[in-house]
C-alpha cells in the first residue's frame, strides 16, 4: 500500500469512529446536548493563552423546614431560586412579604397566582427563620 | 499622611500603635463549618461550602443562583483576593455553566459605524490595560443595615480585589467607531433571565466608557477568570460598585437615548442623598443609579468578641479602600472616636485597590475594648461614625469596629 491509501483508511477508519462515537452517545442520552467547550480548546494572544471551561454546580442542600405551608412556598418560589434566598432573610412583616412577591410577579415574572399570596405571605411568615430573635 | 495636631504627642503617650506584629490573638470563630455573620436581629448563622467548582470555603447565602460571600479570614493578608475564596453573585439562575473560547463572540453594536464581531483570539491581540480594582458588590454589608432590609443578607464578605487585564473599552469603541449623539454604553452576558423578565444589563455614560479605565478583562490575577467570576470576559469599572461589572459579558451597545431597562431605571438605585442616607421607612424619595464607591476599612486577622492576653501586645491588621481616589490614611480609635491613632500602611498597588493596614496594640489591663477602623482617602472622603439607611440597603460605610476582650 502506498503512502497516501493508508492515510486515506486512517482517515475512513477515524470517521467510521467518529460517527459511530456520535450515534452511540446519542443513542445513549438523547436529552443531553448542551453546548459543551471542547476539552481542552484553547485560544493564544501577546502571550496569554484561554482555555475552554465546563464546570458542572453543585446538589442543592437547603431544603425547606417541613411545615403545612412547604407546599405553597415550592409551588411559588423556589423554581427560580434555592430555599436559602427565602431562609435567610430577616423577619419581614407581611406588607413586605407582599412587596417581595408583587416584585417577583412582577419584575421576574413568577407566575404566582394572586389567589395564592394570602397562603404565601402565611406561609412565610410562619417560617421558624422568621421567628423573632431570642 | 498629614496626622493632626497634637495626635502625635497623645500618641507617644499612651503609647497606642506602633508597628509590626508582636501578640497573640485567639482562632477567630469563623474557622467552623457555620459561620455567624453577626447580623442585628439574628438569623445570621450560615452554612460555609466548599461544594462550588474553582471555589474553595465559602459562605453558602444561596445555592442557586449562586451567592457565595467571601470569609474575612480569606482576605487576611491578601491585598489581592485568591480566585477560589473570590465572592460570587448571580442575579438570574441559569447562569453560564460551559464556553468554548473557540466559538465565543463578543459583540460591539448599537449606534456605532461598524458592527463588530470579536473572537477571544482577536480581543488578545489588542492593545492591553492593567488595573487593580476591588469588586464590591452594591449591596455589600446589608445585613448590617438596622432596620434590617430584604435581599441577599451579605456580611461584609461581597469584596475582593484583583489585578485585572484586559482591552480598554475605548478602545474597543473606537474601532466600531462611535456614532455622534452617543450617550451611553450598555453591556450584557451570557446568563439569561426567566421567561418575560428584563436580561441583566447595566450601562455607563459614553464619557465614562471611554476614559481608558474600564476594561474588557479576561485575566484576573494573572490567570483566566473562574467561571463563577465571569469567564471568559468581564466588565471592569475601577471605583464603582460591581453591579456595573457585567460578568460573562458577551454583548456592548452603544445608545443613543438613556438606558430606561429595569436594571438601570428601577434596581441599583439609591437615594439622591448625601451618603444615599434617608430615614428608616422612607420611600418616596428622588432616586440616581449607584455608582461611586466611597472608603472603607476591615479588621481581617480578629473577629468582634475576640480574646487577647491581657498585659500584651497584640497584632492587628485589615485592609482598606479609598473608592475613587488612593486611600490616604487609616486610623484606629479605642475610645469611641474622641481620639485617632494612625496605622501603618501596606504597599500601594494603585488607588482602586486594597491596601493592606497594621498596628500593635499595646499591651492592655483585663477588660473589654472596642476598637474602631476608620479609612480617609485622598479626596478627603471618610466613613461616618452613625450608620446610613436605605431600603435596598446600598453603600453601607460606617466605620467598623471590633469588642475585644484582654484576659
Amino acid at each position: 500500500m502506498t503512502g497516501r491509501s493508508i492515510a486515506l483508511s486512517a482517515l475512513a477508519l477515524f470517521a467510521v469512529l467518529v460517527i459511530g462515537w456520535l450515534a452511540l452517545i446519542h443513542r445513549i442520552d438523547p436529552v443531553a446536548a448542551p453546548p459543551i467547550a471542547a476539552l481542552g480548546s484553547a485560544v493564544s494572544g501577546g502571550g496569554v493563552t484561554l482555555v475552554s471551561d465546563s464546570i458542572t454546580l453543585p446538589e442543592e442542600v437547603a431544603a425547606l423546614p417541613d411545615t403545612p405551608g412547604t407546599a405553597v412556598i415550592t409551588a411559588n418560589c423556589t423554581a427560580c431560586h434555592s430555599p436559602e434566598m427565602i431562609l435567610t432573610q430577616p423577619q419581614l412583616n407581611a406588607e413586605k412579604w407582599q412587596a417581595t412577591i408583587d416584585k417577583m410577579r412582577g419584575v421576574y415574572k413568577a407566575p404566582i397566582a394572586p389567589a395564592d399570596d394570602k397562603a404565601l405571605i402565611a406561609a412565610l411568615t410562619a417560617l421558624p427563620s422568621q421567628a423573632p430573635a431570642q | 499622611m498629614a496626622d493632626r495636631p497634637g495626635l502625635h504627642d497623645r500618641r507617644r503617650a499612651i503609647g497606642l500603635i506602633g508597628i509590626g506584629g508582636a501578640g497573640i490573638v485567639t482562632a477567630p470563630a469563623w474557622s467552623q463549618a457555620l459561620v455567624k455573620l453577626g447580623l442585628p436581629g439574628g438569623n445570621d448563622t450560615r452554612a460555609t461550602t466548599g461544594g462550588f467548582p474553582g471555589k474553595g470555603d465559602m459562605i453558602l447565602q444561596r445555592a442557586r443562583a449562586p451567592l457565595l460571600e467571601t470569609p474575612m479570614d480569606a482576605l487576611d493578608g491578601n491585598v489581592f483576593t485568591p480566585h477560589d475564596r473570590f465572592f460570587v453573585r448571580w442575579h438570574y439562575s441559569d447562569i453560564p455553566t460551559s464556553v468554548d473560547v473557540g466559538r465565543f463572540r463578543l459583540t460591539v453594536g448599537g449606534a456605532v459605524r461598524r458592527r463588530l464581531s470579536i473572537s477571544l483570539a482577536q480581543l488578545l491581540t489588542m492593545p492591553r490595560v492593567e488595573i487593580a480594582a476591588i469588586n464590591q458588590c452594591s449591596g455589600n454589608s446589608r445585613g448590617h443595615f438596622f432596620p434590617r432590609v430584604p435581599g441577599a443578607q451579605w456580611g461584609n464578605g461581597a469584596i475582593g480585589n484583583a489585578k485585572w487585564v484586559g482591552v480598554s473599552l475605548r478602545h474597543l469603541l473606537d474601532l466600531a467607531g462611535v456614532a455622534p449623539g452617543a450617550v451611553a454604553v450598555r453591556v450584557g452576558g451570557l446568563d439569561t433571565p426567566p421567561p418575560g423578565a428584563a436580561p441583566f444589563e447595566k450601562s455607563i455614560a459614553i464619557d465614562h466608557a471611554r476614559d481608558g479605565e474600564v476594561m474588557v478583562a479576561f485575566q484576573m490575577n494573572g490567570t483566566q477568570l473562574p467561571m463563577l467570576n465571569g469567564f471568559p470576559l468581564r466588565l471592569v469599572v475601577p471605583g464603582w460598585y460591581s453591579t456595573y461589572w457585567v460578568k460573562a459579558l458577551d454583548r456592548i451597545e452603544v445608545l443613543d437615548v438613556p438606558d430606561t431597562g429595569y436594571w438601570m431605571d428601577k434596581a441599583y438605585r439609591i437615594p439622591d442623598t448625601p451618603g444615599a442616607n434617608v430615614v428608616p421607612g422612607a420611600k418616596d424619595f428622588p432616586t440616581v443609579p449607584i455608582n461611586r464607591m466611597i472608603p472603607r476599612a476591615f479588621f481581617t486577622n480578629i473577629a468582634d468578641g475576640a480574646k487577647v492576653v491581657a498585659r500584651s501586645p497584640f497584632y492587628i491588621r485589615g485592609l482598606a479602600m479609598g473608592g475613587t481616589s488612593a486611600v490616604a490614611r487609616v486610623d484606629l480609635s479605642m475610645d469611641g472616636g474622641r481620639s485617632w491613632h494612625t496605622a501603618s500602611l501596606g504597599a500601594d498597588h494603585g488607588k482602586y485597590g486594597f491596601r493592606l493596614w497594621e498596628a500593635t496594640v499595646p499591651a492592655q489591663s483585663p477588660g473589654t475594648y472596642t476598637i474602631a477602623v476608620r479609612c480617609t482617602n485622598a479626596a478627603g472622603q471618610t466613613q461616618v461614625q452613625q450608620p446610613i439607611w436605605n431600603p435596598a440597603g446600598f453603600m453601607r460605610n460606617a466605620i467598623e469596629s471590633i469588642a475585644v476582650t484582654a484576659a
